[in-house]
């Protein structure tokens, strides 16, 4: 009967794990082979090998160290505030006040939209003479324009805050629903103990939730790891390279310079840390992904 | 009908269409052509050829792909990888194209050009050999200039700045005035390029120091190109350059400035946007072009151009003498006369008759002064457009500009 | 009942604040060309043709066609396998579906940037480029890791003893996963549904490079190219936006309360 159970198991997997291997396994383990040449990526036979050249050149590339820090930076803002302001966007939904309803579709929408589509309206919003540059200077705040994105030193930053605004929607319904698990009785009990509201969060709630906290850190981390369409349509990685990101690097070196052999240990390293970053959290957490 | 004929019926109808289908398939040839410039005036050059073209060859019909830049490479790559390119493309004249063209995955058109087409400007066919061959169809030619607002100028009284100096000081007064100067779009990296190409124009009288450093032949830890860099760092200074370049594309941001009336001056324009800038301009004031000027007055005011339209022939294309017989199309006198009259820039002699207007002329005549714009290496390209974002933002001094320069000529 | 009122109103209003970004999207959709730039928000003259202008401009019944039928497609396939493995990992175990489950939780790891070009050679040597074939193909593998995650944690929340109680009934193990587990999963499959819809229906680089023809395009690529150019035509893009974004919306609107039980017992319990 085992057997029976386990053959039929690995059937029902088969067609999962052949479409895995088929279109992620075998170009993974191309971009693997391909971080060892040198490839314009014109035509196939202009492949030449490289050893380890790629590997020792990515040490002395101040750009990749650029956007290697600007991928940390955007993994742990984001991560942070989605799960903070997640979290608070739970709580006000779980009031169920009349108000509640619209306020979660509201924050949930544009998690539906396309990031393109978020980047490019955030983009033109905060243009130089754009809408918010508008406002900002009828209210008398400021007198030269505000460079959202032309400011070497915050272009990063104001795609944060769009991926933030884009995305608190996703980690608020994942905690909303994790708020509905709470057994009602604990956190009764509590009440009439005369704990506090925060003391019922402290004590209550955040444990339970601690499943839900781990789930969410890992599915944010990764998509920051892997993020690339918002990034590049605001900035493309500029002003002079202030702002790239993994993804967007790698882009511009397969895409633009043609360097496939280079975008391609780029590609490795992303890998790389988005595997660490799930297996550091699997430590902290002990919990079973 | 009854339930036995009708599959019966079915398969019949099926033949047909099969059969129809092999027919039109095999009567039927189909040639490939990308270009990227979907707006504006190109696509009316591009369908006058394809119908000229189409109607000589009855069985042979044109399909027009227009991708949008930024997406345009990528697309590219992945045809070209996959022996899937289109017959004919269009192909940007630096970085890329002497790369594709030692790939081997495109026609040496030496010989092609030699029969069937115009004689192109001894200029522009050496700016497109590559390894003593050339690559590719130059289509039309363009300048980059100073769009300015004639109308505030004469209300101003402001004229034509013939130094840098000059410039700075009009600048200042339209500062003052609530104006801004030059609004430029540097977002899309292109452009920041051009500022610095535009002052070399200046700086290297002998016109050649460009092309030596692109070929590795010389540094470009040279003076004429510090110096350069010093001139664009010196303009920004003196707020000669409208703020918020960096953040702006050109033709979205920096062109509604202009447009506007909020900005006086707007760069990089060429004949690729005056059409649009005359639709969005109307009637609501009069504008014309100038160069950036010479760095000391009494020199000779020089622009920057070069080639615009450039197209190639893809070498697994199967119906090679046909697309190398459309870029004729695209090229021969009735080509030319389409090109005038959308106040493109012929890269060959133009012997019609069509009235020029004054805008037209003013570029035609900056065409005969202009000065390259072309760093071939893509690396180094890529740092001078990556470096003058910082030098527009302030975040780079013109030493570190060049030293980013040598670094990227290492690679 | 102030203090409520007062509260209801307070979060309205922080939900129609951050909807101001999508609001200004769809008065921008409104304005005339001359207009597109200057105004600020809503102008006086509401131009509702624009839709219209739009919807024929960009091709948009060709556009949405081909999405729909991409993203449809892929979806059902996405819940069919990634609900079958699941299954399997946790409940019809056998020797390497531990290390099965991990490797294809891996997979959500990996950004399409980095694959597409071996990717785009596989398919070109299958004889798939320029298909919709390629795509749905793509994109089912890469929405199988988190509908897996999703699914096999809504199924290990059904009772053993229900399956076991199936088993000794005697009945086939494909007949208790399609009548019994899922019928209770509705709510997980509602959650795959709209995260591999999410996926889908905006994604664009990999449709941009396994697709060719135009008449192919979805609607992320479709648009794309609009809005490359000078001369843009803002209005409309915003338009188009506004369109192209309603589908999602009604499928999340619909089944909105089964996504938060889905993901209740689903994606949370890891």
């Amino acid at each position: 009967m085992r057997l029976r159970t386990a053959r039929i198991g690995f059937l029902f997997s088969l067609p999962a794990i052949l479409f895995f291997l088929a279109f992620i396994l075998a170009p993974v383990v191309s971009t693997f082979l391909l971080s060892f040449v040198q490839w314009k990526g014109f035509t196939l036979s202009d492949m030449k090998p490289a050893g380890l050249s790629n590997f020792i050149e990515l040490f002395s590339d101040g750009v990749f160290f650029r956007a290697l820090t600007n991928t940390l930076i955007f993994v742990a803002a984001t991560t942070v505030f989605l799960n903070l302001l997640g979290f608070i966007g739970a709580a006000i939904i779980d009031t169920k006040l009349a108000g509640s309803g619209f306020f979660k579709n509201a924050i949930f929408l544009p998690v539906l939209l396309s990031p393109i589509i978020i980047g490019i309206m955030w983009s033109r919003m905060l243009d130089a003479f754009g809408i918010v540059n508008q406002l900002l200077k009828s209210a008398h705040l400021i007198k030269l324009p505000f460079l959202f994105l032309g400011d070497e030193r915050i272009a990063l930053y104001t795609v944060i805050g769009a991926t933030i605004w884009q995305y608190t929607g996703y980690d608020m319904l994942l905690y909303y629903a994790g708020l509905q698990g709470i057994p009602h009785e604990q956190v009764e009990a509590a009440t009439i103990d005369g704990a506090s509201r925060l003391g019922i969060i402290w004590n209550v709630v955040l444990p339970f939730l601690s499943p839900v906290i781990a789930v969410t850190m890992l599915l944010n981390m990764i998509g920051g790891f892997k993020v690339f369409d918002i990034v590049y349509v605001m900035t493309a990685g500029g002003p002079n390279n202030s702002s790239h990101v993994f993804a967007t690097y790698l882009f511009l070196q397969a895409f633009r310079f043609n360097r496939m052999g280079y975008a391609s240990v780029i590609a490795i390293v992303i890998i790389l840390f988005s595997i660490i970053a799930a297996v550091f959290r699997l430590r902290i957490v002990r919990q079973e992904v | 009908m009854n339930r036995a004929a009708f599959p019966k019926v079915l398969g019949f109808a099926a033949a047909f269409f099969f059969a129809g289908f092999l027919v039109l398939a095999a009567g039927n040839t189909v040639i490939e052509f990308w270009s990227w410039n979907n707006e504006g005036s190109y696509p009316i050059v591009h369908e006058d050829a394809q119908k000229r073209f189409e109607a000589a060859h009855p069985n042979v019909s044109l399909k027009r792909e227009y991708i949008s830049y930024g997406e345009y490479m990528v697309k590219l790559k992945a045809v070209l990888a996959g022996a899937e390119a289109p017959d004919v493309f269009q192909i940007p004249w630096a970085g890329e194209y002497p790369e594709l063209a030692r790939s081997g995955k495109i026609l040496p058109l030496t010989n092609a050009l030699k029969k069937g087409f115009p004689t192109f400007f001894p200029n522009i066919m050496k700016a497109i050999s590559v390894d003593g061959q050339a690559w590719s169809v130059p289509l039309d030619l363009n300048t980059l200039q100073i769009a300015y607002n004639k109308t505030t100028f004469d209300q101003m009284g402001l004229s034509v700045p013939k130094s840098k100096d000059e410039l700075a000081a009009l600048s200042k007064k339209l500062n003052d005035a609530g104006n801004f100067a030059v609004a430029m779009g540097t977002k899309d990296l292109w452009s920041a390029a051009d500022v610095f190409f535009a002052q070399i124009a200046y700086t290297d009288p002998t016109h050649t120091k460009m092309a030596l450093a692109d070929a590795g032949k010389i540094s470009w830890n040279s003076p004429e190109f510090l110096k350069a860099a010093q001139v664009v760092a010196d303009y920004v200074k003196q707020e000669v350059i409208a703020p918020g370049a960096n953040s702006m594309e050109v033709f979205v941001g920096a062109e509604n400035l202009f447009v506007q009336q909020q900005s006086a001056m707007f760069y990089p324009v060429g004949n690729f946007v005056t059409g649009g800038i005359t639709e969005k301009v109307g009637d609501s004031f009069e504008w014309s072009l100038f160069p950036w000027p010479p760095l000391v007055k009494g020199g000779e005011a020089l622009p920057t151009g070069g080639v615009a339209e450039m197209f190639v022939v893809s070498k697994d294309s199967k119906n090679k003498d046909l697309a190398v017989e459309f870029l004729q199309y695209l090229t021969n006198d009735e080509g030319k006369e389409i090109l005038v009259k959308n106040d493109f820039i012929p890269s060959s002699t133009y012997k019609g008759s069509i009235a020029m207007s004054p805008l037209y002329k003013n570029m035609l005549d900056a065409q005969s002064k202009s000065q390259s714009r072309v760093v071939y290496n893509t690396t180094v390209y890529t740092a001078v457009m990556n470096g003058m974002q910082g030098i527009i933002g302030g975040t780079l001094t013109p030493q570190q500009f060049i030293d980013s320069l040598v670094k990227a000529a290492k690679k | 009942m102030i203090k409520k009122a007062l509260q209801t109103l307070g979060i309205s209003l922080v939900g129609l604040g951050f909807l101001v970004p999508i609001i200004w999207v769809i008065s921008l959709s409104l304005r005339s060309k001359k207009t597109v730039f200057t105004a600020l928000f809503f102008t006086r003259d509401l131009h509702f043709e624009n839709y219209l202008t739009a919807w024929k401009t960009f091709h948009f019944g060709r556009l949405f066609l081909n999405s729909a039928f991409i993203t449809g497609v892929s979806v059902l396939f996405i819940l069919g396998i990634s609900s079958l493995a699941a299954y399997a990992f946790c409940r019809l175990k056998y020797r390497g579906s531990e290390f099965f489950f991990y490797l294809i939780l891996l997979g959500m790891m990996i950004p399409p940037a980095a694959v597409v070009i071996p990717l785009f050679l596989i398919m070109k040597n299958l004889g798939l480029y320029n298909t919709h074939l390629a795509l749905m193909l793509a994109y089912v593998t890469f929405g199988l890791p988190i509908a897996v995650l999703i699914f096999r944690g809504f199924f290990l929340s059904v009772p053993a003893e229900l399956i076991e109680a199936a088993r000794i009934d005697g009945s086939h193990e494909v007949n208790t996963f399609a009548s019994i587990i899922m019928p209770l999963s509705t709510p997980a499959i509602a959650t795959v549904v709209i995260f591999s819809f999410m996926q889908n229906w905006n994604e664009f680089l990999l449709a941009l490079v396994l697709l060719k023809d135009r008449l192919l395009y979805t609607l992320p690529v479709g648009m794309a190219n609009l809005v490359g150019q000078w001369d843009s035509p803002w209005q409309l893009i915003a338009a188009g936006v506004v369109i192209a974004s309603l589908p999602i919306f009604i499928v999340y609107l619909t089944i909105q309360d089964l996504y938060v039980k889905g993901l209740t017992a689903g994606a949370l319990k890891g």
